[in-house]
């Protein structure tokens, strides 16, 4: 976790990627470090707090319009109990993703698949890349190079919502998308 | 233990054994026929020996053999003096245990109440302390008593799981009796640990860098290696082969996970035993005790269901007939664990009512017993003994450990913390631990 946060620290000064798979979806925040996860807002691309470079109004401008194209290929899409189909409504996020994708060509992602809690637990890894793979398979089918997308799974190991309910496990089943390379050039105009 | 004491022993004898029944909601399906009845056995100790006398009772009571006079019986306790078995003649017990301090640590007499006379005796050295690992030298006293009478003890053993703390979870190492809780891996995401047959090594699994990676661990040095796959994917549910040589684990690529077995002992040639299309999860694999085949989940058909096959990946075949719901789906089927006498298979299964409970399938007849009937019950691994299980359940709210022994049906749960996943049984434990 820490060495992926790095990652995302290096490669953009301002921007905060979701780096982290505790965190609600991603958002911009003055300084990366010191977000507390529980700080992290639910409503993404919404909550675009003031960018440190303040007095240059063209930079802070950027860094909006960068943070929403992060946030878009951030966003989150969810499963049925026990199956890996993208749902209708995710489609529209795909394809946000994969037209950014296409505009930013060095941005690389890897695409992490989640579980609720009541699937047996090992076979959760099994399930959560099958739903990393739906996702990555989309993509690819929208023109995006396969060798840009790495695909992992983390089963039910890091539930969002630890609690044991419906709301909670319809959260839980999820991708996650990180961007593992090329975010600096989401600060393109 | 005097005389007029004996007879309320009797009474109170008979009292806990049901009150034990009682509390814990188990079914009696009786796998191989429950005893109607355990023999009566008590221990007591001379002066200096109540943390000993302490753990070996436990111990005993775990076992699940005897019916045990209840705390501060005449029978039960630290008693002052000579010893005189003949005393406990007429009141219900079939064994004395008796405990006394000798140089490093406790001599051990089992008597047969019946004719007053010692059975049998050592001197075993041990840390009347009862503290942290040490622990163990006393575990090993219960199992002396335990393998005197016949059977085969299970007290000098541990249990390994995963122990969610938050949304992180590490790997720790409990006693069999559920004291001397301790941490075995150094953090991050980790999952399904597994003890060497040598008991001098855990393998689990660990996410870094987008991939579960296995790793061999000693327990002694908590140095570990990286353990190799045939390609870069997730590498998780590990199995040692009964020579502790080769592992099994289920191998993830983005076309679905294969079974593969990799040369630890040299730490090579990792291939894949299972050669499904695309999307068949193949996970989850356990050895039979004679090493030759192996027992894992297959979602080939579509369902999670069990499979076996040889331990070179030919020869696969369903190990369990399937269940169906009313929409003609398979019931899933998941975790089997096979049993140290080869016999039997237990795992978990959906139910139609959405619960899931664990069973055993004969691998000769295929006849299938459940074992459990309350909560959500899975991830099950086998005591040496062969009669006890642990697993994980939520039948007390929150996923604990919880055994089940499947000759009597007594049922205990081991408390934790946190909430546990991946419970996995050590074999008897030697002396360097």
């Amino acid at each position: 976790m820490n060495r992926r946060k790095l990652v995302a620290l290096s490669v953009s000064l301002t921007l905060v990627v979701s780096a982290c798979h505790k965190k609600a979806p991603p958002t911009v925040a003055p300084e990366p470090m010191a977000q507390p996860p529980a700080a992290a807002s639910n409503s993404a691309g919404n909550n675009t707090a003031p960018p440190p470079a303040a007095t240059n109004p063209m930079g802070a401008n950027l860094d909006a319009v960068a943070a929403g194209r992060v946030n878009t290929i951030a966003d989150r899409i969810h499963f049925d109990y026990n199956l890996a189909d993208i749902k209708a409504e995710d489609r529209s996020r795909l394809d946000g993703k994969a037209q950014l994708l296409k505009q930013f060509t060095t941005v690389r992602i890897r695409i992490t698949g989640h579980c609720d809690e009541r699937g047996s637990d090992q076979y959760n890894i099994a399930l959560g890349m099958r739903r990393a793979t739906a996702a990555k398979d989309y993509l690819v089918q929208a023109g995006i190079d396969a060798s840009r997308i790495e695909v992992a799974s983390l089963g039910r190991e890091v539930p969002i919502d630890a609690a044991s309910t419906e709301a909670a496990w319809a959260q839980n089943r999820r991708d996650e998308f990180d961007i593992v390379a090329g975010s600096q050039s989401l600060r393109a105009p | 233990m005097k005389g007029a004491g004996i007879a309320a022993v009797v009474l109170l004898v008979a009292g806990t054994r049901l009150a034990a029944q009682d509390s814990v909601n188990v079914i009696r399906l009786g796998v191989r026929g429950a005893p109607q009845s355990q023999p009566g056995l008590a221990v007591v100790s001379g002066p200096g020996l109540d943390s000993v006398r302490a753990i070996v009772r436990r111990d005993l009571e775990n076992s699940n053999r005897f019916t045990m006079p209840p705390h501060g019986a005449d029978a039960d306790g630290v008693m002052r003096g000579p010893i005189d078995a003949n005393a406990f003649k007429g009141s219900g017990l079939t064994w004395l245990v008796e405990l006394q301090p000798a140089i490093n640590g406790v001599e051990v007499k089992l008597y047969d109440v019946a004719t007053g006379l010692i059975r049998q005796r050592a001197t075993m050295a041990a840390d009347i302390g009862g503290v942290g690992d040490s622990r163990l030298t006393i575990h090993r006293v219960s199992d002396q008593v335990v393998g005197w009478i016949g059977g085969v003890g299970i007290a000098a053993t541990r249990i390994v799981f995963k122990e969610r703390e938050g949304k992180d979870g590490g790997i720790w190492r409990i006693d069999s009796d559920g004291a001397n809780m301790a941490r075995v891996s150094r953090g991050g995401i980790t999952m399904t640990p597994a003890w060497s047959p040598d008991g001098s090594s855990v393998a689990y699994s660990e996410f870094r860098d987008g991939r579960w990676t296995l790793y061999l661990q000693k327990l002694a040095t908590s140095s570990r290696v990286a353990v190799p796959s045939s390609a870069p994917g997730d590498s998780y549910g590990a199995a040692f082969a009964p020579d502790g040589k080769t592992l099994a684990y289920a191998h993830g690529l983005e076309r679905g996970a294969a079974i593969e077995s990799v040369d630890i002992s040299r730490m090579c040639c990792a291939h894949e035993l299972t050669h499904d299309k695309r999307f068949a999860d193949n996970v989850a694999p356990t050895y039979s005790p004679d090493g030759r085949r192996i027992a894992y989940m297959s979602t080939r058909t579509g369902t999670p269901e069990l499979y076996v096959m040889d331990d070179d990946g030919t020869g696969a075949q369903q190990l369990v007939s399937s269940e169906f719901e009313d929409n003609g789906r398979a019931l899933a089927t998941y975790t089997p664990a096979w049993s140290p006498d080869g016999v039997r298979v237990v795992f978990a299964r959906d139910t139609r009512s959405g619960a899931r409970h664990l069973y055993s399938v004969s691998v000769g007849s295929g006849q299938v017993v459940q074992l459990t009937s309350s909560g959500r019950n899975q991830d099950p691994s086998w005591a040496p003994d062969g009669r006890h299980v642990v697993f994980k359940s939520d039948r007390g709210g929150r996923d604990q450990l919880w055994i089940l022994d499947i000759e009597s049906g007594m049922l205990r749960q081991i408390s934790t913390p946190g909430s546990v996943q991946y419970p996995a049984w050590s074999r008897v434990l030697g002396n360097n631990p």
